[in-house]
């Protein structure tokens, strides 16, 4: 798989699929964050695990530089423009950015090194997810009571984010990409390696 | 303009080479058809005019082809694209901007023309096409037709000497194919040089220069137009080519097999005023009454937007009818019991295949082990050897016959398809046909949604159609209205 | 010969007044509003938050949408209260926790649908052209506007070829097989999308879509002398919300009861 400058081709793709990464990253999130604080701080690493499939074939189908940082940085902006807090989104691009620099790099890429960066670029997006929770508790947790909603869930969110927990839903993160990418290296070949739409 | 010299090329991963030794030359203003099987190369030919070959499919070239003087293969696609215009098959995956307007600018805009000028040449695309009525509207708000036709339209603004099409015809009905046998005229008596490759070609038998056969990649035959449209009939067949005279060659209408219709098991399905309407306003199916037995094979008709998508929604179950109902050997289906019996075909074979394997995909849904029964399915669909194989690896017509095989695992006694026959060469719909004949000799009762003429008068038993009454009506076509269609569809290509 | 009334056409544009501010002006907004939606908690200063976009929106011709929203936002925030008086354990947590979500998000998704219909994507283009996102980013991200509707679509189709098959159609089905059916759909979807990806770049790059000049749209883009007065009227009146949830105008409730 060699590693070569992007082309309109590649870049319709990215688009494409990031529309699907986008819509999924959607319905789980909004859908955890119903269910209670507990599945509330755990969303980012599940998306990741959903979102692995997607993000496995864009990488497969186009294996360059560059990929990572795109599909990460449209979905930070989206995340921005939909109101998210701004650690999210900056989560989302510098997670990307990092791991597609350092992990994928300008050699040649290899599955190994797909599911590296996708688990460092879940980890740091996790981060930037959930860890504001806690550094900027205060501030977070009188807003969001103030907004009205109970003083439960708020009891429970700050249960869920103090750092022991903290760190377990980090690692959830990384664990989340490293999750998804092997699903999704498992689809890969069960699918469309099979179909012949991907080279191996 | 265009020539060809000994041009070989070799898609990258394959180990022959697709296209061989062409020589072809294609003058200012000609019209030229190419036409051939599925997989003989036509495709090809012309991604290697547009600049697709090499940059977008690599692969290995051999050869050289020219614009003028020029090496199109040297040039890249950005520097080919106001010189040579594509449009392609499925007008659904064309279009960039969401509001037509913007479309027709898309390729103008992408050239770096200035404002004033962008607005000339959309000017004179929407007054040469008529697509004034188009402008400023939501693309996702158009017709397969009309959204073809904002996709010429935007590459007739980037005013291209050489325009080239693949299959336009595939996705479109009897009008829009006509309009746009009106459109290619315009641009023939412009002086644009237009290439063209398509299966159905009846709509472009006045307005041609030359026809090019490929078989195998290599050009075996070039015919004039009088050569090409007075070829003896098994030639053509032998070749395997659609008729030019679709009207003319209609043949017998095709009886049920008589060992049915004597059988005292013949099931009936019956539909009694059935009527649907997405808007107060207008009904779009209004009191729609007949009825079936098995063995009876059913061709719908109509242009887009007639109800034909929608009446094969309510009969599979998918949507519900506002009134009416629908009886199968007596009894009155409900939503559920109408998606339990009915099987659906639909036209894009990608929108039905599930799971990694053909074996799979067949029992699906089911829940069926029967080893032999999986192996005959798999025997008389001629899949045996694709049994391991991913569904999605297979080509348009082996694609077509998994689904088909998956509703006789399901045991559907009411089978529907939705235009089986769209982008398939001759071969492949005789194929089909045989096919739905066969499936119907042994009791089901078949729908068929087509526009493909030929297919249709060769493969139905009766013939309904929505477009003769209008207002939502239904009518079934006796000989005479048959003709009078057959008219009706292919006057303006009379010679 | 010129045709006028192609031509009018041509340079005519659905939607007006705020709309034909500069896409990045009203991207700035979005954010801007993003931002503040967060911090505002106070009845009145959120409920005029809501009301100027409202308006914002009414005056770049769409009133039904921005009055509709208003509406809705009115009715929950006043439901919400409601919830107050009554406990059920895990379903009120869950109500007011959705109560309070949506309530955040209208007025984004109210400036938000608004400035997806409003503006016209080749104009979007050239505007972050000129605010110097790079293009490898710039296509991506307008590809994925107009694939999304047709990914709704093409969910539907495939959900009617499994609800035909008999493949997790039924609510029971689906919970007792997630990842299946997750699969099921997924794996359609994708395929289509390689197709669909593929030959909308085909009929792109034969369109010149891979062009590095410059790129000029059909209406004129500009970020000038309006759009930084409107810019600093939003920051203006940002500020002011803010300076009144200080004040006892912040804490009022209008929602109440009895």
């Amino acid at each position: 798989m060699k590693n070569k400058k992007l082309v309109g081709k590649d870049l319709i793709l990215i688009g494409a699929l990031t529309a699907v990464m986008f819509v999924i990253y959607m319905i789980i999130s909004i859908a955890m964050s119903f269910a209670g604080p507990v599945t509330n701080v755990f969303y980012p690493p599940v998306v990741s695990v959903f979102n692995g499939i997607v993000m496995m074939l864009l990488l497969a189908k186009v294996p360059k530089l560059g990929v990572l940082s795109i599909a990460g940085t449209i979905q930070g902006l989206l995340s921005f423009l939909l109101g998210a807090f701004w650690t999210v989104g900056t989560g989302l691009i510098v997670g990307a950015i990092l791991a597609d620099f350092l992990i994928i790099g300008f050699k040649d890429i290899s599955t190994k090194k797909m599911i590296a960066a996708y688990s460092v670029y879940s980890g740091i997006f996790t981060f930037g997810a959930i860890a504001p929770m806690n550094i900027f508790r205060d501030a977070f947790m009188a807003l969001t009571l103030k907004n009205g909603i109970s003083q439960e869930y708020v009891d429970g969110l700050i249960k869920m984010t103090e750092w022991p927990m903290l760190t377990v839903i980090i690692i959830a993160g990384f664990v989340g990409g490293f999750l998804g990418g092997l699903l999704g290296l498992k689809i890969l070949k069960k699918h469309f390696v099979k179909a012949g739409l991907v080279q191996a | 303009m265009i020539r060809f010299k000994d041009f070989s090329f070799c898609y990258e991963g394959m180990t022959e080479d697709t296209l061989k030794n062409i020589d072809l030359e294609i003058k200012d203003g000609e019209m030229v058809l190419l036409t051939g099987r599925s997989g003989c190369g036509k495709t090809t030919l012309l991604r290697s005019i547009n600049g697709l070959i090499p940059h977008f499919y690599p692969g290995k070239t051999n050869g050289d082809v020219l614009y003028g003087d020029e090496s199109l293969l040297e040039m890249k696609p950005s520097d080919i694209a106001g010189k040579v215009g594509t449009v392609f098959q499925d007008p659904r995956s064309q279009f960039f901007m969401t509001d037509t307007t913007r479309e027709l600018a898309f390729g103008c805009e992408n050239m770096g023309y200035p404002r004033e000028e962008i607005i000339d040449r959309i000017e004179k695309a929407v007054t040469a096409l008529e697509l004034e009525e188009y402008l400023n509207r939501s693309i996702f708000s158009l017709s397969s037709g009309e959204k073809q036709q904002i996709a010429i339209g935007s590459v007739y603004a980037m005013t291209p000497k050489v325009f080239v099409f693949d299959e336009p015809s595939a996705n479109l009905d009897h009008e829009a194919t006509s309009r746009l046998s009106g459109i290619m005229k315009k641009l023939k008596d412009s002086g644009y040089t237009i290439i063209v490759a398509d299966h159905r070609f009846y709509y472009l038998r006045d307005l041609i220069d030359t026809a090019v056969y490929i078989e195998n990649g290599q050009i075996v035959n070039r015919f004039s137009r009088d050569e090409f449209l007075n070829l003896d009939n098994d030639f053509r067949i032998q070749k395997g080519l659609r008729t030019s005279y679709p009207e003319r060659d209609i043949g017998t209408i095709p009886e049920i097999s008589s060992e049915i219709e004597a059988s005292a098991e013949r099931n009936l399905f019956k539909v009694d005023g059935l009527t649907f309407a997405y808007d107060k306003k207008q009904k779009l199916l209004d009191e729609l009454s007949f009825e079936a037995s098995s063995g009876d094979v059913i061709g719908i008709t109509g242009h887009n937007g007639a109800g034909k998508t929608t009446l094969i929604s309510i009969l599979t179950g998918i949507l519900k009818e506002q009134s009416g109902k629908v009886y199968f050997k007596g009894k009155r289906l409900s939503a559920a019991k109408k998606r339990k019996l009915s099987y659906l075909v639909m036209q894009d074979a990608d929108y039905q295949l599930f799971t990694a394997s053909v074996e799979e995909e067949l029992v699906l849904g089911t829940k069926v082990s029967d080893k032999q029964m999986i192996d005959s399915v798999l025997d008389k669909l001629a899949l045996s050897e694709f049994r391991e194989c991913h569904p999605a690896a297979l080509s348009g017509g082996q694609k077509q016959r998994v689904t088909i095989g998956a509703s006789l695992i399901k045991n559907s006694e009411i089978l529907f398809f939705d235009e089986p026959t769209s982008g398939l060469d001759y071969d492949s719909m005789i194929r089909v046909s045989s096919l739905i004949k066969e499936l119907s000799d042994n009791g089901a009762i078949i729908f068929l949604v087509s526009h493909d003429f030929e297919f249709i008068t060769h493969t139905c038993t009766r013939i309904f159609d929505l477009d003769v009454e209008k207002n939502g009506k239904m009518i079934e076509l006796g000989e005479t209205t048959l003709q009078m269609l057959a008219e009706k569809y292919f006057h303006s290509f009379k010679q | 010969m010129i045709n006028e009334s192609v031509r009018n056409k041509i340079t005519e544009v659905t939607f007006h007044g705020t709309a034909r501010l500069d896409p990045r002006l009203k991207l700035l907004m979005l954010i801007i509003l993003g931002c503040v939606s967060f911090f505002i908690n106070g009845d009145v200063p959120s409920l005029l938050l809501m009301t100027a976009v409202t308006v914002f929106v009414a005056a770049g011709s769409d009133p039904k949408w921005g009055i509709k929203m208003l509406i809705i936002y009115i009715l929950i925030s006043y439901l919400n209260i409601c919830l107050k008086y009554i406990y059920i354990p895990v379903i009120s947590l869950m109500i007011s926790m959705f109560g309070v979500t949506v309530l955040k998000a209208m007025p984004i998704v109210t400036l938000g649908r608004w400035v997806l219909k409003s503006t016209y994507m080749d104009e979007l283009t050239v505007a972050l052209e000129r605010a110097g996102m790079p293009l490898t980013v710039i296509i991506p991200f307008v590809v994925m506007f107009r694939y999304i509707p047709t990914l709704g679509i093409e969910y539907k189709l495939i959900r009617n070829t499994m609800k035909i098959r008999g493949v997790s159609d039924s609510f029971i089905k689906i919970l007792l097989h997630p990842f299946a059916t997750f699969e099921y759909i997924l794996i359609p979807l994708l395929m289509r999308c390689l197709k669909v990806s593929d030959e909308l770049a085909a009929s792109g790059t034969t369109r010149g879509m891979e062009r590095t000049n410059k790129r000029y749209a059909l209406q004129e883009v500009r970020f000038g002398f309006i759009e930084y007065l409107i810019l600093a009227f939003v920051l203006i009146f940002v500020a002011g919300l803010f300076v009144l949830e200080k004040t006892p105008a912040g804490h009022f409730v209008i929602w109440r009861l009895g």
